[in-house]
Parts: structure tokens; sequence; C-alpha cells
């Protein structure tokens, strides 16, 4: 049956962000940061959507959203396979796109907090140092 | 054009001069992953039940794959499975009576699943002959759930299915419904209060309210604001949750 | 209650709505049926005994009469509908709630047991036979229906006491006649009042809950107690489903969605009444003088009565037994094996339950018939056995009925139904006896018949235009 050891992807079911998309920005994310090399095959819709419990074609939306982004390309007897040239082009501009998202909570959080911007930086800083 | 699993026309259903259903429209194709809700009292178990032409209509029609549910051949029945909610299991009878007793009246039945059903949920030797009076509460659910299944039907209509189940036991369900079910193209309707579970497998919701279906549509189009007319381009994401309170308030 | 003097207002009150509540379980007017049948019975009993006896007969009569309708409601109204109050979180955690309706229990139990007591004092001199079985009786079908095991024991007191007044030790009646025995039978009432009614009515621990779990399995099986769970009765159950199952008939598969097959158990429990009963009869006789097969055979009738009551306690039980399980009749309405058509589920459904009828009739007019040949009855005797068993089949058609809408009596009421149809017979046939001088027993006999045949083909009319059956009691 299915194995519930590391799977590469993770879902909040319950949050604001539907499934899908959630699938598809883990996606970008892994293949900007590598994690994803081009050539990489990923699991079958149906090996993804047993292990997380979803719906097969809410997996087969994001891969297909993916492959129109040019960041999968289908091969034939395969399944889904990181496009070639997806992690290559993506400078660090492109990454730090992937990462606003995440930023913006935590400004709204921040503004809740009435912390002030220099507060926040250095402990943004100290956490990167800690975590590096 | 094979007729649809579901089609709900201008029903109505009225308790004690008190109406429940309201000229209620609702169309279910095939294929589709319905997730039905409403609060509590909304009739959302009514709905199935008059659905399923367990319970008199005061008007308008129902089609179950083209027939009306007061005279459903055999052929129809064949294809249509449902779990109500509370499971009133023949009680004298062991798990492995009830599942033969409705074996024998099923064209189709698919005994190697059903195994597999109940080693993979819990049931075994000495659970399988205890009578079903003295199984708990989520094993009674669990037992009323592989009998909807056992004979693979192409309409699936759940009604609170694993309100008595554990987390464990839900994902196992979910996981069985995916497997099982939703790859086969069966047409699945439940309802349920568990919106985490919803949100997983539903692909289309309904939200059942003053006894119609005030809003149907792709789950995630809904999530993403795509569906709110009344805010004029703020396509604000918001959770199940919120979409849920807005809707039924 | 006009019988307790009300000490102080609140308490009254208290009373009053527990009272109110526990016997409109039984039936939501069952208040008001119970104080009219008091009246009109009152009325009867007196008017006929003052015609045909004397005036303190007629007295004797016109105080049991009420004493003993409050009885029978509290043996089958409000000792259910107490305990139903009496959950274990009400009797735990209501403050006083469990206090006020054990008083209202024991209050009302005294109170007409000792009317009765005054009642039969005017009536005869040796009340203590009689008034023990009413103590026994009461209390043990009480018992019984409020869930505690080993009541049956205390149901002998039913077969005995009839017995016991005709055949007992002549030592025996005369000790019972005395005023002392009267006197300590009297005594006896309160402590033992308090006693099963604090039995009857636990607070919480586990004895409560076996309880609630024992009354829920005989509310299902409808017995007075004697509920073999054991590994026998699944036996045999689990024989008869695999073969049910191998034929796959719609009828029978049907009839499995409404419960354990009762037709074995109604026939066991009566065959076993009768030789009990037959079994203390020849024990009383063999002990005593006098002759014992005329005793035995004068006795035969009681017993084959009683073996009726255990089937008419099963047609009485029908209505309920059908609407039992209506959540998953629902998946058997779904299932193909079953008609379509609600004409037809009707029909198959009114087929199969004449036809278990008719089966439990004739196991148990043959088992009685048996015994009383077994106990000596021979030719006329016999045969007026044969007839008094034919004055049960009216009530075969109680089950034939429209089984969406939920019954709305408590299986007690349906019994005495049942039991009342069972005499329109027996009062034809004396009516034409008495009129024309006609043969009593063939004219009842003749009557139940007809009437059991016209009452069945009207109801499987109803029957048939009535809405699905399935799911039962769905309606109202």
């Amino acid at each position: 049956m299915s194995s519930y050891a590391s799977p590469l992807f993770s879902i909040v079911a319950g949050s604001p962000e539907p499934i899908y998309r959630q699938l598809v920005d883990q996606v970008r994310r892994l293949v900007a940061g590598r994690q994803l090399a081009a050539g990489d095959t990923l699991p079958s819709v149906r090996d993804v959507a047993l292990q997380l419990a979803v719906n097969p074609m809410t997996v087969s939306k994001a891969y297909g959203l993916l492959e129109l982004e040019g960041v999968l390309e289908r091969r034939r007897g395969i399944g889904m396979v990181v496009a070639a040239h997806a992690g290559s082009t993506d400078g660090a501009g492109d990454r730090a796109a992937l990462l606003r998202p995440t930023l913006e909570r935590a400004a709204r959080e921040a503004r809740e907090l009435e912390l002030d911007p220099a507060t926040v930086l250095s402990l943004f800083t100290q956490i990167l140092k800690e975590s590096a | 054009m094979t007729p649809s699993p579901i089609l709900m026309r201008g029903v109505a259903k009225r308790f004690d001069s008190k109406p429940i259903l309201d000229g209620l429209d609702w169309e279910v194709r095939q294929g589709q992953v319905v997730g039905l809700l409403g609060r509590n009292g909304a009739g959302k178990s009514t709905l199935m039940e008059c659905l399923l032409g367990l319970r008199e209509t005061d008007g308008g029609s129902i089609a179950l794959f083209g027939e009306s549910p007061d005279a459903l051949s055999d052929a129809t029945r064949a294809r249509i499975g449902y779990v109500p909610q509370k499971s009133d299991l023949f009680d004298w009878m062991t798990p492995l009576q009830l599942l033969a007793y409705f074996k024998a009246m099923y064209p189709r039945w698919n005994d190697a699943r059903v195994d597999g059903l109940l080693g993979r949920w819990g049931f075994d030797l000495a659970l399988r002959n205890t009578p079903i009076r003295r199984l708990s509460g989520g094993e009674q659910q669990r037992l009323s759930i592989i009998r909807a299944l056992g004979h693979e039907p192409e309409l699936l209509v759940l009604d609170e299915p694993v309100s008595a189940l554990d987390p464990a036991g839900r994902r196992d369900f979910l996981v069985e419904l995916i497997e099982g079910v939703i790859e086969r193209g069966t047409t699945v309707v439940f309802s349920t209060h568990i919106l985490t579970d919803l949100e997983r497998v539903a692909l289309d919701v309904a939200f059942l309210k003053n006894g119609r279906i005030a809003l149907q549509g792709d789950l995630g189009d809904l999530l993403d604001g795509a569906a709110s007319e009344a805010e004029q381009g703020a396509r604000t994401s918001r959770s199940l949750e919120q979409l849920f309170i807005e809707v039924t308030r | 209650m006009t019988r307790r003097s009300p000490r102080c207002s609140p308490r009254y009150s208290q009373y009053a709505l527990l009272w109110h509540a526990a016997i409109a379980q039984a039936h939501p007017r069952a208040h008001a049926i119970l104080l009219w049948s008091m009246a009109l019975m009152t009325l009867l009993t007196t008017t006929v005994v003052a015609l045909v006896a004397g005036v303190q007969e007629a007295i004797g009569w016109a105080l049991c009469t009420p004493a003993g309708v409050v009885l029978f409601a509290w043996t089958m109204c409000l000792v259910p509908g107490a305990t139903g109050l009496n959950s274990p979180a009400n009797a735990k955690l209501v403050p006083g709630m469990r206090a006020r309706l054990i008083e209202l229990t024991l209050l009302v139990w005294l109170g007409a047991i000792g009317v009765f007591t005054i009642g039969l004092f005017m009536l005869r001199d040796g009340l203590a036979p009689a008034l023990l079985l009413a103590i026994g009786v009461t209390l043990g079908v009480a018992s019984g229906v409020a869930g505690a095991r080993g009541s049956w024991i205390l149901i002998t007191p039913l077969l005995a006491g009839s017995i016991m007044s005709r055949l007992a030790p002549a030592w025996l009646l005369d000790a019972l006649a005395t005023p002392a025995a009267a006197a300590l039978v009297v005594a006896s009432m309160p402590p033992l009042g308090v006693l099963v009614t604090r039995a009857l009515l636990p607070q919480a621990g586990d004895r409560h809950w076996n309880m609630l779990a024992h009354r829920e399995r005989m509310l299902g099986a409808c017995n007075k107690g004697m509920v073999p769970d054991g590994l026998l009765g699944h036996a045999w159950d689990g024989l008869m489903l695999r073969r049910d199952l191998a034929h796959r008939a719609p009828r029978a598969l049907l009839m499995r969605a409404l419960g354990p097959n009762l037709v074995p158990l109604t026939v066991a429990a009566a065959a076993i009444g009768g030789l009990t009963f037959a079994g203390l009869t020849y024990l009383g006789e063999s002990s005593g003088s006098g002759e014992v097969a005329g005793k035995l055979v004068a006795s035969s009738p009681g017993m084959t009565a009683l073996i009726l009551m255990t089937f008419l306690f099963q047609a009485g039980s029908v209505p309920a037994l059908v609407a039992r399980n209506s959540g998953e009749q629902a998946l058997v309405r779904l299932a193909p094996a079953m008609p379509g058509l609600a004409p037809q589920l009707n029909r198959l459904l009114a087929r199969g339950l004449l036809v278990r009828g008719v089966t439990c009739w004739a196991l148990t007019s043959a088992a009685a018939l048996l015994l009383a040949l077994m106990v000596g009855a021979r030719g006329e005797a016999l045969a007026a056995q044969a007839c008094m068993c034919c004055m049960a089949l009216p009530s075969l058609a109680l089950g034939l009925r429209d089984h969406a809408r939920a019954p709305s009596w408590s299986i007690a009421f349906v019994w005495l139904l049942a039991i009342g149809v069972a005499l329109i017979g027996p009062l034809v046939g004396a009516l034409l006896y008495l009129v024309f001088g006609l043969p009593f027993w063939l004219c009842a006999t003749v009557a139940a018949i007809v009437l059991a045949a016209a009452l069945v083909r009207q109801r499987l009319r109803l029957v048939e235009r009535a809405p699905w059956a399935l799911p039962a009691a769905r309606l109202d």
C-alpha cells in the first residue's frame, strides 16, 4: 500500500490556498532550489493522490498547470519529468519572487504585532544565520 | 446521451408545514465528486433521503439515471450505493452475515475487495464473527461503508460517512475513496462537516441553504473567489471554512 | 392522582410532572385513557356484580376494579416510563429526580394495592393468596419490563398462583386463610415495595448500564425476560440464514430484515410455559388428594389460554418489531432483489408476516393441544380447546398495517388489542347461544374464522394502497 515515509509533497487542507495551487508552488520552489534537477521523474498522479489523500484530478490539474508553464514536461511511458531548462534560467530574482508570498505573510504579522522594520529585519537576519 | 446520475427539479419537502426543501434544483453529472455542505438542520440528510426515494416529497421531480425513485428498476438500484448517517445495522447479525445477506441481494459483488477492506480496516477474524450490537460506533460505520462499496456502485451517496471515525480511519476512508471509487469514475455525493476531508477529495461543492442549492461550483474556483460576484475585482483567497460561513449565514 | 393527599404543593406538582412524563411514553394520551377506562370499568363491574351478587360484593368490586386498572397502568406504563426518565445521567446529576421517581412509583403502587386489599377484604375472607398473586405479578412483570435480570423468578407466581388456590395441600390453604397470614402479607407490602422500587431505579453505576443494555435487547426480542442470548440461538439463526441466502427468495430475504425470527422462540416459550403449568399442577396434585385426572383436565383450558397469550403477545408486537432498524431497511429497499414498486413490496411484506403469523399460530396451537392430550383431556374437552385456539386467529391481522407510519401505541396496548380481538369470537358465540341456543364453541369458532378472513382481506387492500412500508415508521 502507500508508503508514508518522507513524501515529496505536503499540503495543508483548510488553508485559504487551494490544494492544487499549494502543489504548484511547491514544485516551483523545489525546482528553483534545485532539489528537483532537470530530468528527474516526478511521482505519478496516482501515487501523489494516494499519499496525500487528495483527488487525483487535483494533482493532475497542478501537473497540467506546471506543464503549461514549462516547468514540467510529459514523457510518454515515464510520466512527468522536470523540464531541461526549468532550473537554469531561474536567476536569483526569479527565486526571490517565489519567496514573496511567505514574506508578505510575515510582514502582515509584524504589522499586527506593531514591530518596526529594523527589529524585524535584524530578527530575520539572525534566523538566517542560525539556519545556515 | 446517457442520463445524469442525479437530476432534481423543483423538489419541495415540508415537515409540519415548515419547508425543508423549497423548489430545489440540482444536477450531478457522471463522474463528479460533489461535497454537500450546509448548516446543521439545513436538510442535507432529508435531501439525500428524498433523492433516493426513502422519503416522500411534496413536489418536484427527481430522476436517478433517468428513473423516478419511486419506480427504480433492478439494474439502476444495482448501480447505487448509500451510506446513511446513522448506521442502523442489523445488530443481531455478524459482519460476515450482514455482508453475505447483501451479497445475496445484488447481482454483482466484489468479494476480493470486501475482503481486502475488512482486513485493512481492522476487522480481524474474531471481529468478523461478533454480533454487530457489540461493535463500537466507529466499527459499525466502517462496516456500513464496506457494505456500500461491495457491489461497486456507479453512484455513491454518503451521508456524513466519517462522523464516528478517528483521524486514521478517516484517512483510510479517503484513500479508499480515491483509489477504489474516484479512479473508477464513480459519481460521489457526500456530506460532511469535516471540511478538510471535503477539500481534499471533492472537486465540486454545493451549499444547501434555505431549502435550495445556494451555491455550486468547482471548489478551486470558489476558494479563489472567482465565483463571488459580490466582491467586484477583489479576488481574495478564502479558506473553505470562511466560504462556508459566508455562504450559509 | 386523587388518592394521595398533597402535603406540599411543589412536591405534588413534581409528582404530577413526573407522572405525566412517564406514562406519556406509552401513549400520548395515556392519562386520559387511564381515567376513562377506570371510570367505565368500575361502573360496568359494579353494576353487574350488584345485580348478580350482593351490595358488599359490589363495593368490593368497585374498589378492586379501579385499583386493578391502576396496577396495570403502573406495571405497563409508569415503571417503563420511570426507568426511561431515570437515565444514569439524570439519576446522578439531576438533584432529587431519582428520589421523586422512587417516591412516586412506590406511592402509586402502595396506594393501588392498598385499595385492592380493602376491596379483597370485602369480597372474600382468604385474601392472602389473591394478594400474593397481585404483588407477585405486578412486581415481577414490572421488573421484567424495566430490564432487571432474573425477573422471571417473580413471574412464576402467575403460573403457580392459579393452581395453588385449588390444588395446594390443605394445611397451606388453611394457613393462608387465617387473618394472621393476611396481616403478614399486608405488612410485607411496604418493605417489599421499597426494595423493588429502589432496585428498579438505580443510581448510575455498572448495574444501571447493564439494566439499560438488557432492556434494549429485550425491547427487540419482546419476551418476558427469557432471552436465549447464547451461542445456541445464534447458531440456529446462522444456519437458517445460510439456507435463505442460498435460495435467494425475495420474501425470505425481506423477512430477514425485520429481525431474528421470533417464531421458534415464541413456540418454545409457549411450550415451556405450558409444561411448567402442567408440571406444577401435577406436583400440586401428587402431594394432595383427589382425582388427579379430573383436576388436571380442569386446569388444561387455563394452560391453553396461557399458551395462546404467548402467541397473542407475539402477534401484538409485530408493528413495533417492523419499526426497528428502520435506517437499515432503507438499504434493503434499495437492493435490486426487492420489488421496485410500493404495492409489490408491501404485498411481499404482508404475505411474509401472514405466513409467519400462521406458522406461529399453528405451532403454538399444536403445542397447546399436545399438552392437553398429555394432561389427559379427551373428546369434548379437547375439541373445546381446539376451538379456543381458533379464537386467536383474528389477531393475525394486527401485523397488516401501514408500516410507514410509526405505531402510536406501545406494545402493551397492542397486546391488549390482540386479546380484545381474540375475545370477539367467544362474545359472538355467547350471544348466539343465549339468543338462539346454538352450540357455543361452534359459533365462536366460525365467528373467529370469518372475522379473521374479513380483517385480513380488508387490511391487505389497505396495505396495497399504503406508501412504501420500508423504511418503517418514517411518517408522523
